[in-house]
């Protein structure tokens, strides 16, 4: 029996490969988890709002707000590419707003709301809606922590926006289908564009609503267990 | 749309496993990216070839394996392929996560991560 244990090194200029089985995206749903916790912790409701660009999700925030600033000490993280804009409005409607620039990504990650979560007193906020960055596709991919997803779609988006972004209301809890003053003049059939919802996610629960009248954002606050 | 910060920790991770090991090079980097993930081959490998560039990895070669969708259903046990809706109004055919069977909303098993499989070093 040989008395030392031989060991098999690559020699210099030798190829070796290493198999790494790593998961890229993984970091951030961990640091969502992570998030999570935090937020469980402090007993805060944390709602992720998504949905394109003018869909109207920082006016069905703004709205949600008045609704429910009695009941809740509510903050609001705005993320943007760029710009103050949608901060400034949440910021007079009487949250306290953090916005979050991502600078060129398309979405938030977990590691930026981590960041935001560390600049505001935990114990000073019981719900906190955290706006994404107009986008219907890479949210989706990226979970921030937060316990409920909405989704907000407009009917001036037209009628096949569930079918080509299938995956966010796979993620989403909450769709919601915005602006349905309009839908005649869009010639949309809201009831059509439900079903394309339901087929595409059964889950979701669906609200119809019109952010700027108001109508139907009671109807968002109660789904979401907020009233 | 983020394949480069997805590519950027790509090559971030590479860079510390290729220095961990002492390496002389990267020769190649073989990539499992899931049809349901969002992230574009071709956009991968222009970030790819930009954010190696002065790095360990600089003239490697990207290899990228698409990962099917595998699709479970939670209610009949249907396991397999999921169904696309096609329709020429669309650029792409989605998938539908619904179960081709009985049509109960299925979970995916395997089609939407972005796994670095295997990393080959000149040492």
């Amino acid at each position: 029996m040989p008395d030392e244990i031989e060991i098999i090194m690559p020699d210099k200029g030798e190829v070796f490969d290493i198999e790494l089985e790593e998961d890229l995206l993984e970091a951030n749903r961990r640091i969502a988890e992570e998030n999570k916790q935090l937020l469980e912790k402090h007993r805060i409701r944390a709602i992720d709002v998504m949905g394109s660009v003018g869909s109207g999700k920082t006016t069905l925030i703004e709205k949600l707000i008045g609704l429910l600033k009695d009941k809740y000490r509510i903050a609001v993280f705005g993320g943007d590419v760029t710009t103050t804009i949608d901060a400034e409005r949440l910021r007079r409607s009487g949250a306290k707003t953090l916005q979050i620039n991502t600078g060129k990504e398309c979405h938030l990650d977990a590691n930026l709301v981590r960041k935001a979560l560390s600049k505001i007193d935990l114990n000073d906020i019981d719900l906190l809606f955290i706006e994404n960055v107009g986008n219907l596709i890479c949210p989706a991919e990226f979970p921030l922590g937060t316990d409920t997803r909405v989704v907000v779609i407009s009917v001036t988006e037209g009628p096949y926006t569930p079918l080509k972004h299938p995956y966010i209301f796979m993620e989403a809890d909450v769709a919601v289908i915005n602006k349905i003053d309009l839908a005649e003049a869009m010639g949309v059939d809201v009831d059509e564009l439900e079903a394309k919802i339901k087929k595409v996610s059964p889950d979701v629960v669906v609200v119809r609503a019109s952010c700027k009248t108001g109508e139907g954002v009671e109807k968002v606050a109660k789904v979401l267990g907020l009233l | 749309m983020h394949e480069f910060s997805v590519v950027s920790q790509l090559v971030e991770r590479v860079v510390e496993e290729a220095r961990k090991r002492d390496a002389k090079r990267v020769i190649e980097v073989e990539l499992d990216v899931g049809q349901l993930s969002f992230l574009n081959p071709e956009q991968m490998r222009f970030a790819y070839e930009v954010l190696s560039k002065g790095t360990i990895l600089e003239n490697s070669r990207l290899t990228i394996n698409t990962i099917e969708a595998h699709v479970r259903c939670k209610v009949c046990g249907f396991d397999g392929k999921p169904d696309y809706a096609d329709d020429a109004s669309y650029h792409i055919s989605a998938p539908l996560f619904l179960c081709p069977i009985c049509g109960s909303p299925v979970e995916v098993l395997e089609g939407k991560g972005c796994i670095i499989k295997r990393v080959r070093l000149e040492l």
